[in-house]
């Protein structure tokens, strides 16, 4: 089967986590809604670094630190610098903490808190 | 009028009525209108159980450890920080917020740098900062409701004409979208090099422009303010005489530490004269075996790799949301929302006491439950 | 917010000037700014056209949505700061202790009003656009998060 996501490249970025007010607000609700996944479980990357390695804004992408790695939904935007990745403050950001994250496109779903949790025990 | 405990601005000036809640932002609106979603229920081992047996088995746990953290307490009341501290006096356990804004909290309480009231900042502050913190998303209010769009005392023209916003960040974050006129936004990658450049020109030596431009703007007023946060700590590390040289000369210095009542958990430490433990690294040192952690989420705000030691420990929650911690703690302690469900006083993040004036009553809260467990001990 | 683009790339983009527009072109910018009835462009009722169509009145709601003044509010990026409403110098005139001096206004019927979260319009009627017609931009540019949008700079 041809697999267009697999001509895609990889790209290695800094990680900044930031405090978003609508992530905040949800998480306050509820952290097992879907509001929270919705918020809180994305990438965020710099419209020319999306331009260079030909990801698209919406696209499910898989995050790597480490050893560790979980899909998020990658968004673009100019609130971030171009060399890094921005990821709200939450358990995704604090699960891939690292001073560098890879990004790479995928065909799986979303990581969920639970698949996350259950990392942790 | 009801205070909003949604952030450590502690706006003083929401109605409600009914089910519409007016002039909170998301963040405090969701607080109140959500605060029946996701509550806890008193669990042992995960299966439910009622509250006294919750109380009762977390002092067993307590009385079994050998060395115990109190986390959190950064949403609880003076009151219940005042408890926390007594119980942490009684078994000498750690006691730490999570938050890295203590050092320069302490210096505020033992007056080591200039500090002052967000009153006196919207009457007479010309030259605003904010570095290393995107206020517009922590603390939503805090612009427009006490530093650089009201109208005040002596700043009666408006943010276009009485006030100079100065945004330092490593991005372009929403905040810095906002110095437009009269404004001007640093990239910074390097905040200790930025501060030595301010500090000299500050002294009539040379910087770049942007910085020079700053300086002039800061000579015009003696009422200027640096409201500094969490990029900025990291920022400084441990090196904070600069820093101290730095608000000296330009005027005072606020924390922007979002979570609710840190300041108050500060002062109540320095009251107690208990000094402050960081839990990451008792953590990674293994240092404890038994943590309570009261309305906080530290698998939520903690590193993977130092989580996962923390879920290794016997855990006590006392919390009134369900959390990722509350559902692999040992026990569930369902409590109040401070502010919504349960009264008392917390400190605003410039250190102003706010008497709170919840809307419903509970039967249970942080001071009742840690009241309990400090006298089942 | 739809861009006259958005539009244009669903409409049957064959100049017909049966709306009479010289190009589908200029008839996106006039629907989106109210001048012409999506029911003008006649080819896009065809069957063949049906989908488009559809999504393009999903994309017009929101303009609906717009004042008389042309103040749109996307709810959904609204982060209830208030700064657009302490910075109206319509509030300020109006309610210098409340609004002007950073608190929650205190008009029983302002122009904006955060309610639940989230700015709502109360009543453009008092709205410098409204009244005098000045192009007054305030709000939207002390809103970072792009809540707060005018027809005519779309």
């Amino acid at each position: 089967m041809l697999r267009f996501a697999k001509f895609l490249k990889k790209v290695e970025l800094k990680l900044i986590t930031y405090r978003d007010g609508f992530q905040v607000s949800v998480a306050m609700k509820d952290k097992f809604g879907e509001e929270f996944v919705e918020k809180s479980a994305i990438v965020i990357i710099n419209p020319n670094t999306a331009k260079t390695f030909g990801f698209k804004d919406g696209q499910i992408v898989k995050v790597s630190s480490n050893e560790r790695c979980a899909n998020l939904r990658l968004k673009v935007s100019e609130i971030a610098p171009e060399d890094c990745a921005l990821i709200p403050k939450s358990i995704y950001s604090c699960y891939l903490s690292s001073d560098k994250i890879t990004i790479e496109p995928t065909d799986g779903e979303i990581t969920t808190p639970n698949e996350l949790l259950e990392r942790y025990t | 009028m009801w205070v909003c405990t949604g952030c450590s601005c502690l706006c003083d000036d929401i109605e409600i009525e009914g089910d519409v809640i007016r002039h909170a932002c998301r963040i405090g609106a969701g607080l109140y209108l959500n605060r029946s979603v996701a509550r806890t229920e008193p669990l042992i081992d995960g299966k439910q159980t009622d509250i006294d047996s919750a109380i009762e088995r977390a002092v067993e746990i307590l009385k079994d450890s050998k060395r115990v953290a109190i986390y959190g307490l950064n949403n609880s009341t003076l009151e219940a920080q005042k408890i926390a501290m007594k119980l942490a006096e009684k078994i000498s356990a750690y006691v730490d917020n999570g938050s890295k804004f203590g050092k320069l909290a302490e210096m505020i309480l033992r007056k080591e740098i200039p500090s002052t009231t967000l009153e006196n900042v919207k009457d007479y502050a010309y030259v605003i900062f904010y570095w290393g913190c995107d206020i517009h998303n922590s603390m939503p209010r805090h612009m427009s409701r006490y530093t650089y769009y009201p109208r005040g005392k002596k700043r009666q023209r408006g943010y276009e004409e009485d006030r100079f916003l100065v945004v330092v960040d490593v991005r372009k974050s929403h905040t810095a979208m906002l110095a437009k006129k009269n404004a001007i936004f640093i990239k910074s990658d390097d905040d200790r090099k930025i501060i030595r450049e301010f500090l000299t020109a500050l002294e009539g030596g040379i910087a770049s422009g942007d910085v020079l431009r700053v300086v002039k703007e800061i000579k015009k007023s003696d009422f200027n303010v640096i409201f500094g946060g969490g990029g900025l700590i990291e920022g400084l590390g441990n090196e904070l005489e600069e820093f101290v040289r730095f608000v000296s000369n330009v005027g005072y210095f606020i924390p922007t530490d979002y979570r609710t009542n840190s300041m108050g958990f500060f002062k109540s430490l320095f009251e107690a004269g208990i000094p402050k433990a960081n839990l990451e690294d008792l953590l990674i040192d293994e240092a404890v075996d038994t943590a309570i952690i009261v309305g906080s989420d530290p698998l939520d705000s903690m590193p993977f790799d130092v989580a996962k030691k923390l879920a290794k420990l016997k855990l006590i929650v006392i919390d009134p949301k369900v959390s990722f911690t509350s559902k692999i703690a040992d026990v569930v302690i369902p409590s109040a929302i401070s502010g919504v469900e349960c009264g008392g006083r917390m400190l605003r993040s410039d250190f102003t006491e706010v008497e709170l004036k919840p809307i419903f009553k509970s039967e249970f809260d942080d001071a009742k439950i840690l009241k309990s467990i400090l006298g089942g001990l | 917010m739809p861009s006259p683009m958005d539009i244009y790339k669903l409409l049957p983009k064959t100049n017909c000037k049966l709306c009479g527009e010289q190009t589908c072109m200029s008839f996106a910018f006039k629907l989106i700014k109210k001048e012409k009835k999506l029911e003008d462009c006649k080819p896009l009722f065809e069957p063949e056209f049906e989908e488009q169509r559809r999504k393009i009145e999903e994309m017009l709601k929101v303009v609906e949505k717009a004042t008389e003044t042309g103040l749109i509010v996307n709810e959904d990026l609204c982060i209830g700061c208030g700064n657009c409403i302490v910075v109206c110098p319509v509030h300020v005139y109006e309610d210098p202790e409340g609004a002007g001096s950073g608190f929650g206004i205190r008009l029983e019927k302002p122009i904006l009003r955060v309610e639940n979260g989230i700015v709502r319009v109360i009543d453009v009627s008092l709205c410098r656009r409204y009244k005098e017609k000045t192009i007054c931009v305030a709000c939207r540019e002390n809103c970072p998060t792009s809540a707060i949008a005018f027809l005519e700079e779309l």
